[in-house]
């Protein structure tokens, strides 16, 4: 009886995993059926393509390079010094985790936009955001930030901190702690936050759309140029798709082992 | 020499001691978990700022609250020995007993890891990672790196609770050999009494963030002042009322039942603290014609055999405890239930006056 129903619940937990497989896998395998790995090839050729993909590996590694430099020590205070306010620090950092897209690229038009409350300031600096590439970065850094600094504060806050103070009393100062003992420690949860930050960058669409355009070849990263293959050649935009698609699963599989041989594997640091 | 004097407010309490450690002599702070000992470890390294306090090691001033000298941890470089022993899990061995040396050469520092593990019979090890080590390995890889920058204080953190009970024994014996050769102050915080007394000269009680009692481990068993530091140091306690006797002795009429007499004087409510090795057993029919003064009638509650050792739970029915070889229990036949007669010498009657009486 007892046997009867367990295999019952075993048979209904593997017809969910079918389920939750077949959703979201088939799409992925729709955008290689329908194109033919020489057309995936081929289309690596276009100039449209290759500006595309060229614009987003830019701008992406552009983003994640201005949030690893300051996300990184900014989620080390989060996660090691407690102080009044911090939840809503933190929770200020989360926000455009949830915030649309579109709401994303319209407050940055509000803050950094020509008539926007910074514009001003960044007109007289001689500093052009909107339908520009660095517009672009800008937007990738909004829209990822929270992914890695998230991961990184985790990861930091689950550092045993007797290895902090023990690298103290044996003459590092706080700088040295941090890079000598805290990063490599909390490596794994960097690595997937950078993994994350990384993907959440290359699949962005809205916010870019609204606030640096879609200009071939300045502000028209690989997602935007798929949206505007997507009226005029289908399959180009397949292709494309295909292309991005092999792209982010490389980096989610790299990060992956990355992480498995962090601090185990990990090179000495001393 | 190490000389502190520091309060840092606690949550419930504040941590308030003075203390004082001459060069090549080790300080046991002893006392229940929870009591402040290892806020008194981290406050000498600089982990914590007191409120208010001085240090100084070798004359050289590490705080002084009240002209604002307070140096960092790295300046003060203490040889800190952690609890759970806080090896850099991404580090070999080498380079953890290494981390500290930052001012030599690299070859110096090589040679100088590479020397302290051969001391410690560890150096096979040099290439390996902290995870893949045993606990009486992690903590010879702990103390070489404490060891190696050559510090002016030593502290140790209950440098023995993560080991198991196979391997305290040779690391206690290894951690007496460092305490004994180290030329510096040796700070020790422990729970464990016998182990302080095993390791330290002088033994300070700690609790609730005051130093209570101090002294050697010897006089703080001969002579507790309380009945906390004679529960602290292994001793049974025996509750009830004192009086004068005409001979000089005072007698205590014990709760529930029975009488002891002591040597110390008292009146009132009182604790007689005496210790399980020093309470005889024998059956309830002997004569007793020994110098004993002392003679309960009393009933086995339990029998815990350690080794060679037996620890007979006894009730009076105040709940106290012998400890007798093995050989006698078997010969007096002792099992739960039986009834039996505890005899102890009136000097070894210490009595502790009623005021601290839990």
């Amino acid at each position: 009886m007892s046997r009867g129903r367990r295999s019952v619940f075993s048979a209904a937990l593997t017809a969910a995993l079918a389920l939750v497989i077949a959703f979201l896998g088939i799409p992925i395998i729709a955008v290689f059926t329908n194109t033919s790995p020489s057309r995936l090839v081929s289309s690596l050729g276009e100039p449209a393509v290759r500006d595309a993909l060229w614009l987003s590996l830019r701008t992406t590694l552009a983003s994640l390079a201005i949030i690893i430099a300051f996300g990184t020590p900014a989620a080390y205070l989060l996660a090691t010094r407690p102080f009044r306010g911090r939840a809503i620090v933190t929770t200020l950092i989360e926000l455009p985790l949830v915030l649309p897209p579109a709401v994303a690229g319209i407050a940055l038009l509000a803050a950094l936009g020509p008539k926007g409350i910074l514009g001003g300031a960044l007109n007289d600096a001689d500093i052009q955001l909107v339908l520009q590439t660095a517009g672009v970065v800008v937007a990738l850094t909004f829209v990822a930030a929270p992914f890695y600094i998230r991961q990184a504060q985790a990861a930091f806050a689950a550092v045993d901190p007797a290895l902090l103070d023990a690298s103290r009393t044996l003459r590092a100062g706080e700088l040295r702690t941090f890079i000598h003992v805290a990063v490599p420690c909390a490596g794994a949860g960097i690595s997937s936050g950078i993994a994350l930050a990384w993907g959440r960058a290359l699949g962005e669409f809205g916010a870019t759309l609204m606030f640096a355009g879609s200009f071939s070849g300045v502000t028209q990263t690989a997602p935007l140029a798929i949206y505007a293959e997507f009226s005029r050649d289908f399959p180009a935009a397949l292709a494309l798709s295909g292309i991005l698609i092999a792209v982010s699963a490389a980096l989610l599989l790299s990060v992956k082992l990355v992480a498995r041989t962090s601090v185990l594997g990990g090179a000495p640091g001393a | 020499m190490l000389e502190a004097t520091v309060a840092v407010a606690r949550r419930e309490f504040t941590v308030d001691v003075a203390l004082e450690v001459p060069p090549g002599s080790c300080l046991a702070l002893v006392g229940p978990s929870g009591a402040g000992k290892s806020t008194i470890l981290d406050a000498v390294a600089g982990i914590v700022r007191p409120e208010r306090g001085r240090i100084s090691a070798n004359g050289r001033v590490w705080l002084d609250t009240e002209v604002g000298v307070d140096l960092a941890p790295q300046d003060r470089g203490c040889g800190f020995l952690f609890q759970e022993y806080a090896l850099f899990p991404h580090l070999t061995v080498e380079h953890n007993v290494a981390y500290g040396l930052r001012g030599l050469e690299r070859s110096a520092r090589r040679r100088r890891a590479l020397e302290l593990l051969d001391r410690f019979g560890i150096r096979r090890l040099a290439g390996a990672k902290p995870p893949a080590l045993s606990g009486g390995e992690r903590q010879r890889v702990a103390l070489a790196r404490a060891l190696a920058p050559e510090p002016e204080v030593l502290l140790l953190d209950e440098p023995l609770a993560a080991l198991d009970a196979s391997t305290r024994a040779s690391a206690s014996q290894r951690l007496g050999e460092v305490i004994e050769t180290a030329r510096v102050p040796v700070l020790l915080v422990t729970h464990d009494f016998s182990e302080a007394a095993l390791l330290a000269a002088t033994v300070a009680v700690i609790d609730a963030g005051r130093v209570v009692q101090t002294g050697t481990p010897a006089a703080l068993s001969s002579a507790p002042k309380s009945v906390f530091v004679a529960g602290l140091t292994g001793a049974v306690i025996l509750r009830g009322l004192a009086r004068p006797r005409h001979d000089g002795l005072t007698e205590v009429v014990l709760e529930g039942g029975g009488a002891v007499t002591s040597t110390d004087s008292g009146v009132g409510p009182v604790a007689v603290a005496t210790y399980p090795w020093e309470i005889t057993l024998e059956p309830p029919d002997a004569g007793g014609t020994t110098s004993a003064l002392n003679r309960l009638a009393a009933t086995v509650t339990s029998v815990t055999v350690l080794g060679n050792r037996a620890r007979v739970g006894l009730a009076t029915p105040q709940r106290f405890a012998a400890e007798i070889t093995v050989t006698s229990l078997e010969r007096l036949g002792l099992h739960p239930g039986a009834p039996v007669t505890a005899t102890f010498k009136a000097t070894a009657s210490r009595l502790l006056a009623g005021a601290d009486l839990p």
